[in-house]
């Protein structure tokens, strides 16, 4: 600010973490495996995706409940963007996708043609490819049917 | 609230991309120094100091709370650090008022900065942002802030019918009045037309649709009123209240995702403790936490300041500019002013309360008078929200 002639240099920090995923492991290893697990309130009957340990509504603790893996698109955004650690920045649509028989929505990357995406279109569950992703989450990917 | 703490005084370090070679120690320093001086008092008379910064990734520096007392000469007092995103500075406002009511302290020094913009690549503090969301389940899917608020702002839009304009609207006003604040990141002169032929980022925003990452500080001395020094009661602004509130993480969680239902649950205690009953006509002058255009107009409706689906045709109206109904955002917001996250709720403080003394600059205090004024910051798209009522001492 005041000194013209202060210092400064480039620092590189490179970090590598063991990222544990607890309770979210069933279902991350389920999208590996190109299913949808989330949860049901076994009091009320509300159903999440992604799951949740403890419903929104009464608090009581979920169980496990398989999903269809096919939805409705709710809104979209486009963007220029980078996955992490995966591909540089390139357009890329995300949206808020309502799994069939979920009662809120995920925010899902979608792929496909581009035309056949828009607000309202069906979507599934994307298959996988089969090549390890930098982070599980990075599976959850809709394509149009 | 029973114990009203005034502010005393405060003081900004210009919200920019220093490229100087100046760092975190320069900017608390010197938003500290001149924050006591703003308050006429010395750094001994301090008995607590609070330090607010959104994320280390940024700094390079952990624990910065013994770092900052050295650099100010105050080794010995108690400090604290609270993170809480872009409301990092609200919360740590919030946290000064804890101490003042609570009888901890007599004078707090709360001081905000973020190394933002110079010290990482703009990837990187986008990739670093997106982990402020749902990390694992968003962040590193690729969502970015911009993402997640457009998202929201389209639900706003099917409900009222919110048009680009009137977004774009929000971007003219606020770039405009950086322009009397030498605070201010962006000051310029533009037109609804440049908003709408920028660059797309995230549908529907485009580039002056979105808020700047800054690097800055800010520096505010909070005072007990049995520890105020002679004729401050009379000249200083008071905080009647501080409230927190939060929604839903995730957007998708949120039946109505478009509206900031954590922020109004807020703005009902802010207005329980102040004892405001009508929110539109008894709050003068507003600093809220415009991150994006909409997010602007969601947080007018989301304080009730004017009815739900109206504040873009307001603002397209001129309600909000510094001479119309309701200034919001006079110094220019996160848009005009710029976003050092843990500087911003400070810096809002800081405005709002030189307006209602009215020593806020010339050309934005327009001559006018401001009795009580609102401050709202919050992190992620509302989801942890943190508003403030000031009011002047003739109230």
């Amino acid at each position: 600010m005041s000194d013209r002639n202060a210092l400064s240099i480039n620092l590189t920090l490179s970090l590598c973490y063991r990222h544990g995923f607890g309770a979210l492991s069933p279902f991350l290893r389920a999208l590996q495996e190109g299913q949808t697990i989330g949860s049901r309130c076994p009091t009320c009957g509300d159903v999440r995706f992604p799951p949740r340990r403890l419903c929104l509504h009464d608090g009581a603790p979920t169980e496990a409940h398989p999903l269809g893996g096919t939805g409705q698109v709710v809104r979209i955004t486009t963007a220029s963007v980078p996955i992490p650690l995966s591909t540089p920045a390139q357009h890329h649509i995300f949206a808020e996708v309502a799994l069939d028989g979920a009662d809120n929505r995920v925010l899902a990357r979608l792929s496909g043609d581009p035309g056949r995406l828009h607000q309202g279109s069906r979507v599934r569950l994307a298959p996988t490819t089969g090549t390890p992703l930098p982070h599980p989450i990075q599976a959850l990917v809709f394509e149009p049917y | 609230m029973p114990t009203k703490p005034i502010i005393l005084g405060g003081d900004i370090v210009p919200f920019r991309r220093y490229k100087d070679g100046s760092g975190l120690r320069d900017w608390v320093r010197d938003a500290a120094t001149g924050a006591l001086a703003d308050a006429g008092l010395q750094a001994r008379d301090i008995d607590a100091v609070i330090v607010a910064s959104e994320t280390d990734f940024l700094s390079l520096q952990l624990v910065p709370g013994p770092l900052v007392l050295d650099e100010i000469g105050l080794t010995g007092v108690p400090v604290m650090r609270v993170e809480s995103g872009g409301a990092s500075g609200g919360n740590a406002l919030r946290a000064g008022v804890m101490h003042v009511m609570s009888g901890l302290a007599q004078r707090v020094l709360i001081i905000g900065y973020e190394h933002a913009a110079s010290h990482l690549r703009g990837d990187d503090v986008r990739l670093l942002y997106g982990l402020s969301f749902d990390g694992d389940l968003e962040g590193w899917a690729g969502a970015t802030a911009t993402m997640l608020y457009a998202l929201s702002i389209q639900d706003h839009t099917e409900r009222f019918g919110t048009t680009a304009e009137q977004m774009a609207a929000v971007s003219v006003k606020n770039h405009a009045n950086a322009q009397h604040n030498p605070w201010a990141h962006k000051p310029m002169q533009i037109t609804i037309g440049d908003v709408l032929a920028s660059p797309m980022v995230s549908t529907p925003y485009r580039m002056l649709d979105c808020s700047l990452i800054s690097d800055g500080a800010a520096a505010l001395v909070l005072c007990h009123p049995d520890a105020a020094p002679d004729g401050a009661m009379r000249r200083c602004t008071r905080i009647t209240a501080s409230a927190c509130a939060t929604d839903h993480i995730r957007l998708g969680d949120r039946p109505r995702p478009g509206l900031f239902e954590g922020k109004t649950r807020a703005m009902q205690a802010a207005c329980q403790q102040a004892g405001v009953t009508d929110p539109a006509t008894q709050i003068d002058v507003v600093e809220l936490y415009d991150s994006y255009t909409g997010a602007e107009i969601q947080a007018i409706e989301a304080l009730t300041l004017c009815p739900a689906g109206q504040a873009g045709l307001r603002g397209l109206a001129g309600e909000f500019t510094p001479t119309g109904r309701l200034p919001v955002n006079v110094s220019g917001g996160l848009i005009g002013q710029g976003g050092a996250p843990g500087a911003v709720g400070l810096a809002q403080a800081i405005t709002v309360s030189r307006l209602i003394e009215g020593r806020y600059w010339p050309d934005l205090q327009n001559g006018r008078i401001y009795r009580r004024g609102l401050v709202d910051c919050h992190a992620g798209v509302g989801t942890l929200n943190v508003i403030h009522i000031l009011e002047g001492a003739g109230t």
